[in-house]
Parts: structure tokens; sequence; C-alpha cells
């Protein structure tokens, strides 16, 4: 990874694009039609911790998400459940409205925090979601047994519904209720791909030839077992 | 300086924490011990600011009054926060008043709320199962071959439904889950090395 990174500098690779990402943009333009807020939410994950991942991922395409949505004047919503969480989405979005040039814009119950308790959290989301019936819905990062739920919710309030998330448990229910949904690496690999920045595409780069790697010794290993030979999967299963 | 700063303590704290973990390195240990007790302490600090926002953000729509719809579980809000928090507190965290709130309100709400998915299920269920596509026709076949596997009406329509679903669990699905799951692992440490190498500074703001 550190490798692609480096050659980065000299030529940048090329991301497919991806259809959740795309539709970003296009959803964000659909709430400033309609007059009505984006809803966003990270999940109720830590900014620390195993669920670290997919919640910085999330909060890197909340700045994005805030960017446009500061530029065309559109209100956000932002559900957080988790205090550390919160802290740092509030200072993202903050960031992002000021980097736009609209500080004054962002409202003070833009980020509000809910519980960390996961169905206090859930409720809450729910609750803005039916109370402010936003346009469009959001929901990158981490999330467990609620995503069906808050996935239902948006599709109940006349929502575009766009997620993203590793929990390869709930990307099936993402899947069956959203209109898009990032899956796995694909989430994590979007913050870099709407930075445009080298170096992080770079890294995505770096991380589809340890992918590449992993499926060789795994391919290595399965032809190692048919002809008996154990040491691969006795390697690799350590 | 704003950005560099938080760069370079993530950086530092990061290699520590991993160094700790990875490595038997006993002059680490206590520097490892001391920034894991800084983040409970900062973890605290977050909670009031936290906290500070749910109060004030309920606090106001109660007070601009309006619709009974908006006020009132704003109200239930606050009430229920208020009076956990003196329970916990001041009558102790094994108090009867606190553990009748536990056992006899958070539980039974949580469990009412676990219980939707059921419901929430059924419909994205109907809707992405309708074939409007060839893929979502294999997503139909392949949900249904499943139901009829693990229902016990499957088995007695025919009894190698059991087996073409445990054929699907086992085959199709373990291998497209172990495949999401090595990128998830790899897209993991990516994320991670951008952030402790400072080519990620997206949650320290825009720039």
């Amino acid at each position: 990874m550190l490798v692609a990174v480096y050659r980065s500098r000299t030529s940048v690779p090329k991301i497919r694009p991806l259809a959740g990402l795309e539709a970003i943009e296009e959803a964000v333009g659909r709430a400033t039609e309609m007059g009505k807020p984006v809803l966003f939410t990270p999940g109720y994950g830590d900014v620390a911790g195993t669920n670290a991942a997919p919640t910085i991922a999330g909060l890197d395409m909340l700045g994005y998400v805030g960017r446009l949505a500061a530029r065309r004047d559109t209100k956000m919503a932002v559900t957080v459940g988790h205090p550390n969480t919160y802290a740092v989405a509030l200072d993202v979005l903050r960031s992002a409205y000021m980097v736009e040039g609209r500080p004054d814009a962002l409202g003070d119950d833009a980020v509000t925090f809910g519980s960390e308790i996961q169905f206090a959290f859930t409720a809450h989301t729910l609750g803005r979601i039916q109370r402010e019936k936003p346009a469009t819905c959001l929901f990158l990062g981490y999330f467990a047994a609620e995503a069906i739920i808050v996935a239902e919710a948006a599709v109940a309030a006349g929502s575009i519904s766009i997620a993203g998330a590793t929990n390869h448990f709930q990307l099936p229910f993402f899947v069956a209720a959203c209109d898009y949904t990032l899956i796995g690496e694909e989430f994590l690999a979007a913050g870099a791909y709407v930075s445009n920045d080298p170096r992080r595409i770079g890294s995505i780069q770096g991380q589809d030839w340890v992918k590449a790697i992993a499926v060789a010794l795994a391919v290595i290993g399965v032809i190692m077992q048919v002809f008996g030979n154990k040491s691969m999967a006795t390697w690799l299963g350590k | 300086m704003k950005r560099e700063l938080p760069v370079f303590l993530t950086a530092i704290t990061g290699l520590i924490l991993l160094a700790d973990y990875y490595f038997n390195i006993p002059a680490l240990k206590p520097y490892a011990s001391a920034m894991q007790n800084w983040g409970v302490i900062i973890a605290a600090f977050t909670l009031a600011l936290a906290a500070a926002n749910l109060i004030k953000i309920h606090t106001l729509r109660v007070s601009r009054g309006g619709r009974i719809g908006t006020v009132l579980p704003s109200l239930v809000l606050l009430t229920g926060l208020f009076v956990t928090i003196f329970s916990g507190i001041f009558l102790g965290r094994s108090s009867p008043s606190f553990s009748f709130i536990f056992n006899n309100m958070y539980t039974p709400l949580a469990a009412a709320f676990y219980a939707m998915t059921a419901f929430h299920l059924a419909s994205a269920s109907y809707r992405a199962f309708r074939a409007r596509s060839a893929q979502a026709a294999v997503l139909l076949i392949t949900g249904v071959l499943l139901m009829l596997g693990r229902a016990p009406i499957g088995e007695t329509i025919w009894s190698r439904f059991p087996k073409i679903a445990d054929w699907i669990m086992g085959v199709g699905n373990l291998a497209g889950s172990r495949g999401i799951m090595i990128s998830i692992a790899v897209g993991v440490i990516g994320v991670s090395m951008r952030v402790l190498t400072g080519i990620d500074r997206a949650h320290l703001g825009a720039e």
C-alpha cells in the first residue's frame, strides 16, 4: 500500500465510478430542489476502537456532503449515536460550511446527539426522519440491527436513500431497502474517491494489490489442499 | 499547525498502541496504559458536550411551545433523562427505582424496537423481491428456495429443499460473505494506514 501511495506522486490511478457515490450529488440536488433537508448519520459507532474505520469513513463523507449542502443552501440534519463521534461530526460539518463561506447557514440543531444505546439512537434518527421528512437520507457509517429500521423509515418518508456499511450482516438489509448501497470496501474507499487526492487514491490501488495477493494465496492454498499438502492452509489459519 | 499537530498526535498515539499490542515491550506499557486512560477522560468530556446538546435542543423545543406532537416527546425525553440521572447518581445503580427504569421501561422498549425489524424486513423484502431484472429474479428464486428450505412446510413439500438451502448458505452465501469480509479487512487496514500516516485528514475538517 505504501508503494502504491509513493507511485501515485507520478501517476494517479483511476478508480471505476461507483453508482452510489455518483448518486450522492444528485440526491443532495434533489433535496435542494424540493426545499427539504438532507439527513446524514454515521451510525452509533465510536471514532476509536473496533468500529472506528466505518465511522471515520462516514465522517469523511459527512465533510463532502456538508460542502455540497452548504454550496446549495440545503439544510443538513445529522444524527449521531456516540459522544466522541458527535464532537468530531460537529467540527467536520462546521469546517465544511466555513470552507464554503457559509458558517451562519449551519443551524444549531444540525448535528444532534441521540444516545449511545443502539435503539435509543434508532428512535432519535426515526424521529428526525418522521418530523423533518428529508428528501435524501444518507446512512454512511457503523450500523447493526437498526439498519433495516432506519432504511425503511426513509422509504416511508419518501426519501431517496444511500447507504454504506462494513457490517456484512447488515449489508443485505441495506441492499433490500435503500436505493443505492456502498458495499464494504467501496464505502471505505468513498472518501478517497470524492477527494481526488492522488495519495489517497494511490492507497486504494495498494489495497487492490493486497486483495490480489490474498486471492492468489487462497487459490494456491486450494490447489495444495487438493493434492494433500496442508502447509498453506495451516499457515493461513494461524 | 492546526492540522499538523492532530496528525502528529494521532500518528504517535497510534504507533505506540500498535507496538504495545503486537510486541512485548515493557518500556511502552506505561505510555500505552496512560493513553488509554486519557481516551476514557476525553470520552467523559465529549459525553458532557453531547448531553448538553441534547438538553439544549429539547429545552428550546419545549420553551418555544407549538404543536403537542413536537413538545410532548421532548418533555418526555427531558423528564426521563433527569429522573434516570437522579436515580443513578443519588440513589445508586442498584436502587429499586433505577432497576425499575431499566427492567420495566428501557428493556421492553428496546425489545419492541428489535421486534419491529421483522415487519420492516417483510416490507423491504417485498420490494427487493420484485423480479424487475435478471439479478432481482435470481434474488427472488434464491430467497424462495431458502425460505422453503428453512420453513418446516418446505421439507413436507419436497425433502430436498433443506439440502438446497444448506448448499446456498454453505457454498454461494459463504463464498460471497468471505470475499466481502476479506475486502473489508483490507479496506480497514487501508483506512487505518491513511489516518496514521496523515494521508487521510478529512475527519479533522475540510481544508
